[in-house]
């Protein structure tokens, strides 16, 4: 008797517990439609002005959308563990309607998945009068999966944060250097700071620095040895199987044996790269346009000023061919461009175009790069410059509630955008090395291959991962073992899958772009 | 407070004794303390890898910027809460479940703890988790980070360990008054556990302190963030080295963001964090000396 | 008596037991068992919006992609090797230094050196790393300027793989030895005092007495923690080996955790890491219950409570 009365007891608990409670009831909505976005709460919201799902933002956003018949919320998800939580939401139906990431790829497997709203269908003039108004033909496509419109996606032009070579100006006055302006300058720039110590440090001076050169070794020293236009297939096949590969490793193998290449990159966080800078034990260091000025790392250049006084820093592009156009930054290993996109779910397709396209429109892009006019910003000499209050209300904006463009629009003709004002008093070193930075147009990107890429998407992270491991091996390799660790390390590549991914991107460019 | 007839090493072992763990507690130390030195100085002497065990251009700005915060004071007070829950949660599970199971002569014992234990090995994941919890309605609430998680079967196997080293004569004392098996749990074998139970509060105290994921998972309400995911927010840059590992550089995040992320702040949050159960940990230990009493209530 | 009459005596003596463990019960089935389907992923190609219902099943075709890699089996050695020599030299120690601790003579002292020995547990891993370039890394590390002043060369601490072996366990073995001593130190209380008294009557000394009274007291403890330790030697945590590792030890340091996420979990394969874990699961599982066996076998107390004595 007891007994049956246990097992009853127990079977309601499972009951109770299969039973299926909905949460995250929305509330039916009658005239107004509920959409939800999701924003990455950095922690960046200041006390004062509320939190991430209300301040003067949220509030604004509420006010134009009401327009429209639209009520937003937003939903933070957290972005340092965004691959295992973003699935997971979107597996339980508990994902914003609106949603963005920095991850093409899994967004393009989301959507074979067929779990993502086709916004292709929905598309008018009228409809999408903003999204059609920012977004190029080549930016559509690039958010295109098997034609179908599931990603809003800007192609990544300029943002200055792109790489060259920052070099210590006081120790080339010392030497009667010039900035060099190629490899061969350049190496031997290298050799007089390593015999003749313009800085003083003796042993401690590390003449060139790269730090993570998992990143620059193609990006960065790779364009120097390229002879053919950076176009064409060739550009879909990643960067270990270029023959150029060899060149380029080579060269940084030989400037280590020399002692003309510094041994960091083992380091993981920096914290030694940053070191040897402050205090002034670095000669030349390859790394992205702004790595000495941004608060993030530290106001590094400052902080080598107080070290070292007479220190100054002045940006060069060795690598690059002296007689072409810009081919800084070959490629990027991946494109960072937020990419904009809509799981499938209970709220009306119609309105998460609504608030899709107001994202895209001037006033929205405009108040979350630079705020409200006059609170904000303000317009001098036809230039926007930041206020006081930029810092507090507007600061915090752009990397937690994304944004569909990084350049501001304006609907007054005479405005000049400004190129980064930021990084007082280094505003006019970081505006020189700006244009050095920039990439200009995208043709020396990697091509977009929005197709399903079965090979890439299953062999990809372990091969690259196993190259970046390799990479310190064979940089630091003695002398006589480069070409047999070289070799080794593409040959494992190769067997592991690239062979496959190679072939597949070379097909599917065929296939997307003509001969 | 020693414990009779317990000959210790005196003398001149004593001393070597002593010099080896002055010895251990300096390696245990110094990190520690660098740390704290690193919290209290200037982010340029820590740059420039100048901070030992003493801060440098001595600063309060790193706690006065985390403790200024309102939204960190309330991760604190909210992380207190779901400490304090936690702990009185999985301590009453735990006892319930461990004590039955250290009875070697109850019937079907053997099974349930291969049920339980095969549970440690084979789990569902992430997504049934989530579902499931969803579908109770715990979302974005307390709930969601105590009971998925209530009872950590380690935890719970050592108690039972523990429970089966208590000799049967002080049960059966107790049993053969007619005492029911409550009343041998509350009277007799709780008293003599005080070691036992102080440690699960230290091992499930300390995980529901720190917790991090679930915080991440289940929870979107910004009032509700655990300490830890309110630190790692901070912390952005960090985890940016960590994901920039993977993924490529994020230094192009890095350029949208304004945020200062000073290094004193990184270590500021480690003594944040440890704090409270440092200052926690030596109440707890008197506990474990109290069980002793088993020797003389034998006697 | 009768088989009822038996029976109805047993229920009524140890009802109170089976109502204690009715909540913990519920509990493992709603929250362990319950969410058990997920195991189903790694039998299908698992498409996150259809779910289990909706999607491919492929039988062991997803088991057939992850063993068939060389990778996964390097990793797995990788992790053997660690927790082998972590099981080694990690297991050991905070027995040994709770043992210590017993052993002094004045509380307060005692309590202070404790709570000294448990501070590594809390600095994250993040920090140890640092910490541990501080002391071993490149030739601007502690270590190396020493060995510079003494005329001795420098060493590649965190560049060779042997060396980077020997200074990951010590990392491990420092960040968790007062920790894990708490768990003995509790244990140690349990020790009936007069077994000490006993033997030292019969003239056993300090050394003798920890031989034949402490050990043995603390066995059943020791026992079920080494178990439970072997059982968990196809996995590591993830923290640890990735922050220290690097590309110059990987054939070391890359152990399974890593190499799973950087394969599965980065680009939300699920049916992946599901198979990968269903079979470490089930490794380390077969592992427990050889370690039960084997203990059991050689006379401590077994899992389940038996033992060969």
């Amino acid at each position: 008797m007891k007994r049956r009365v246990l097992i009853l007891a127990l079977a309601a608990l499972l009951a109770v517990a299969m039973g299926a409670s909905a949460t995250g009831t929305r509330e039916a909505a009658s005239t107004v439609t509920t959409v939800t976005q999701l924003c990455w709460d950095r922690g960046q919201v200041p006390s004062a002005e509320g939190d991430i799902t209300k301040n003067w933002y949220t509030d604004f956003v509420n006010q134009k959308v009401a327009a429209l018949g639209l009520k937003v919320e937003f939903k933070p998800v957290q972005r340092n563990k965004e691959a295992e939580i973003l699935p997971t939401l979107l597996a339980a139906g508990n994902a914003p309607d609106i949603c963005y990431s920095y991850d093409k790829n899994l967004i393009v497997q989301f959507a074979l998945d067929g779990g993502l709203v086709d916004f292709g269908p929905l598309m008018d003039q009228k409809s999408a009068r903003n999204l059609l108004g920012y977004y190029r033909s080549e930016d559509l496509k690039a958010g295109q999966v098997n034609g179908g419109q599931f990603m809003f996606r800007y192609m990544n032009t300029n943002d200055g944060t792109l790489s060259l070579t920052w070099i210590r100006q006081d120790w080339l006055d010392s030497l009667g250097l010039a900035v060099p302006t190629d490899l061969d300058s350049f190496t031997a720039m290298l050799r007089a700071f390593k015999t003749k110590d313009p800085g003083g440090k003796g042993a401690k001076t590390v003449p060139w620095a790269v730090k993570k050169s998992t990143n620059y070794w193609d990006n960065n020293v790779m364009p120097a040895f390229v002879k053919d236009k950076p176009v064409g297939e060739k550009m879909a096949v990643p960067s270990p199987l270029w023959p150029e590969a060899k060149d380029a490793l080579r060269y940084m193998n030989q400037c280590y044996n020399e002692g003309l290449l510094g041994d960091l990159i083992l380091d993981k966080d920096d914290t030694l790269f940053k070191q040897k800078f402050v205090l002034g034990e670095m000669g030349a260091l390859t790394d992205v346009a702004h790595w000495p000025f941004h608060s993030a790392y530290g106001e590094l250049y400052k902080n080598l000023q107080k070290n070292v006084p007479q220190a100054k820093i002045v940006p060069a592009t060795p690598f690059r061919k002296a007689s072409e156009e810009n081919w800084v930054a070959l490629f990027r290993s991946e494109i960072y461009t937020m990419s904009f996109f809509s799981p499938k779910n209970k709220t009306p397709e119609a309105a998460k175009l609504a608030y899709m396209d107001w994202l895209a429109s001037p006033e929205c892009v405009n108040a979350v790069l630079y705020g409200v006019e006059g609170r904000d910003f303000e317009i001098k000499d036809n230039m926007p410059v930041k206020l006081e209050s930029w810092n507090k209300k507007v600061s915090w904006l752009q990397p937690q509630y994304g944004n569909v463009s990084m350049r501001a629009f304006w609907d007054r003709p005479e405005i000049k955008l400004p190129t980064e004002m930021d990084f007082p008093p280094y505003q006019q070193l970081w505006l020189s090395a700006n244009p050095m930075a920039r990439r200009g147009d995208h043709p020396w990107a990697r091509p977009e291959i929005n197709a399903p890429t079965p090979m890439a998407v299953k062999y990809t992270a372990q091969i690259t991962s196993e190259w970046n491991n390799a990479l310190p091996k064979i940089v630091t390799a003695a002398p006589g073992k480069f070409n047999a660790v070289f070799d080794a390390a593409v040959a494992e590549y190769r067997r592991n899958g690239g062979d496959a991914v190679e072939k597949e991107a070379r097909e599917l460019y065929r296939k997307i772009y003509g001969k | 407070m020693r414990t009779a007839g317990r000959s210790r090493a005196v003398g001149g072992p004593q001393v070597l004794i002593r010099c080896l763990l002055i010895l251990s507690s300096a390696v245990f130390l110094f990190p520690f303390l660098h740390t704290v030195a690193q919290s209290f100085s200037d982010p340029r002497f820590i740059l420039s890898g100048s901070v030992f065990f003493l801060p440098r251009g001595p600063t309060l700005d790193a706690y006065r910027a985390l403790l200024k915060d309102l939204s960190m004071l309330r991760s604190l007070a909210f992380t207190v809460e779901l400490t304090v829950l936690g702990v009185a949660v999985s301590l009453v599970l735990s006892t319930l479940a461990a004590f039955p199971l250290s009875k070697p002569g109850l019937k079907g014992r053997n099974l349930l703890l291969g049920a339980i234990v095969f549970t440690m090995y084979f789990s569902g994941g992430l997504i049934p988790t989530y579902i499931l919890v969803k579908r109770l309605g715990f979302l974005d609430s307390l709930w969601a980070l105590i009971l998925p998680g209530a009872v950590n079967t380690f935890n719970m196997v050592v108690m039972m360990t523990y429970f089966r080293g208590i000799p049967k004569e002080l049960e059966e004392a107790v049993e053969v008054e007619g005492a029911r098996p409550f009343l041998v749990l509350l009277r007799v074998v709780l008293p003599l556990s005080t070691a036992t139970l102080a440690t699960m509060v230290i091992f499930y105290g300390v995980g529901y302190w720190n917790t991090f994921f679930s915080g991440l998972l289940y929870i979107q309400d910004p009032k509700k963030y655990t300490l830890q995911v309110r630190l790692y927010q901070t912390l952005d840059s960090v985890d940016t080295m960590i994901n920039g590992q993977l993924l490529g550089a994020s230094d192009r995040e890095v350029g949208s963001s304004a945020k200062l992320v000073a290094e004193n702040l990184k270590s500021a949050m480690v003594v944040l964090t440890t704090a409270p159960i440092i200052v926690l940990y030596p109440f707890m230990q008197r506990y474990f000396v109290k069980g002793a009493t088993v020797g003389a209530l034998k006697g | 008596m009768t088989d009822r009459a038996a029976r109805r005596k047993y229920w009524n003596r140890n009802r109170d037991f089976y109502y204690m463990l009715l909540p913990v019960v519920g509990f493992y089935l709603l929250f362990r068992y319950g969410p058990m389907w997920g195991v189903l992923m790694a039998f299908q190609d698992y498409n996150i919006f259809k779910g289990i219902p909706g999607s491919r099943w492929v039988g062991l075709e997803v088991f057939r992609e992850v063993l068939g890699n060389q990778g996964f089996w390097r990793a797995f050695g990788n992790t053997l090797r660690l927790n082998l020599l972590d099981l080694l030299v990690g297991f050991p120690a905070p027995i040994l230094f709770a043992l210590l601790l017993n052993e002094v003579t004045s509380e307060g002292m005692k309590r202070t050196f404790q709570s000294i020995s448990y501070l590594p547990h809390f600095v994250s891993w993040v920090v140890v790393y640092g910490l541990v370039v501080d002391l071993f890394g490149g030739d601007t590390g502690l270590f190396n300027l020493l060995l510079g002043r003494l005329g001795l060369g420098q060493t590649g601490f965190l560049t060779q793989p042997s060396w980077w072996l020997a200074v990951y366990v010590g990392s491990s073995v420092w960040k968790d030895v007062g920790w894990g001593a708490i768990l003995y130190l509790s244990a140690l209380t349990a020790i009936d005092p007069q077994l000490y008294e006993a033997c030292s009557m019969d003239g056993a000394g300090r050394f003798k007495q920890t031989l034949h009274v402490t050990l043995p007291g603390i066995s059943a403890t020791i026992c079920i923690l080494l178990i439970l330790r072997v059982g968990h030697m196809l996995t590591t945590g993830f923290e640890a080996p990735f922050l220290m590792g690097n590309g110059m030890v990987s054939n070391v340091s890359r152990v399974l955790a890593v190499y799973i996420y950087e394969v599965g979990v980065v680009g939300a394969r699920y049916s992946y890491t599901t198979a990968a874990g269903v079979f470490l699961s089930l490794g380390n599982l077969i592992l427990l219950l050889l370690a039960d066996w084997g203990t059991k076998r050689l006379g401590g107390t077994g899992f389940f409570g038996g033992s060969g004595a």
